[in-house]
């Protein structure tokens, strides 16, 4: 039995503890009209000392615990949170990847500029454009992300320009 | 989709505010069909299509183990 994936229920739980952070990823994309699916979250949290315990809250309220390939119970703690740049969590509500940074480095206030905030399902959540969307995965350039950049790329395409005449 | 469509398209795609004084485009097929109809959501509805795409998954998934 595959957990359920509450991709609402995340964002709410994030927004209610009070987190500081920017939805990224494949939902960011799909909340900007990129027609993409994806089965998890992916979130850039601010890596500041106040913002952790917000955080830490907010991943208990989930029950989240690490994705281990060896199936330990480790669960995210202060300490973790402070050390390490990349969670990769499952949750009661689905997976959810907490990062520091995406790309090549590029943390909450190298993104903030190009983000937008939208009211999604009654909350209103911080969400980071196409364009960064895209150059962030240029430069993760797995496979994964090679595969969506055309849909990306089409959809940016498509909010900033009309349609060319035909004839 | 019809020219009369395409026509419309600038007006009714672009929810979210971004400049529309990019380069032109032509049409191109399908990916276009579902860009346009996402890009004609709120940023609700597209998680909820997105929600919905996912619920189907996991149901075929849950109820049809994977042959090995």
């Amino acid at each position: 039995m595959i957990a359920p994936l509450k991709f609402d229920e995340i964002l709410k739980v994030l927004v209610d503890h009070g987190v500081e952070f920017i939805l990224v990823g494949g939902v960011a994309a799909v909340l900007d009209g990129a027609p993409l699916s994806t089965l998890d979250v992916d979130v850039v949290f601010l890596r500041r000392d106040e913002n952790l315990p917000p955080l830490l809250d907010a991943l208990r309220a989930l029950g989240a615990r690490y994705a281990d390939p060896a199936g330990r119970h480790i669960v995210p703690d202060a300490d973790k949170l402070a050390k390490l740049g990349i969670h990769r969590l499952v949750t009661s509500m689905g997976a959810l990847d907490v990062m520091e940074t995406i790309g090549h480095g590029l943390s909450y206030a190298d993104l903030l500029g190009d983000t937008q905030v939208m009211e999604v399902a009654g909350v209103k959540v911080r969400v980071l454009g196409l364009e960064t969307i895209i150059l962030s995965k240029e430069q993760a350039n797995r496979d994964k992300d090679r595969a969506t950049l055309h849909l990306l790329r089409r959809t940016l395409q498509m909010k900033k320009g009309p349609p060319r005449q035909a004839g | 989709m019809s020219r009369s469509a395409e026509s419309a398209l600038p007006a009714d795609v672009a929810p979210l505010g971004t400049e529309a004084d990019g380069e032109p485009y032509a049409w191109e097929g399908d990916d276009d069909h579902i860009i346009f109809w996402m890009l004609s959501l709120t940023p609700t509805e597209r998680l909820a299509a997105l929600q919905g795409f996912v619920d189907s998954f996991m149901a075929l998934q849950n109820d049809r183990p994977a042959q090995v």
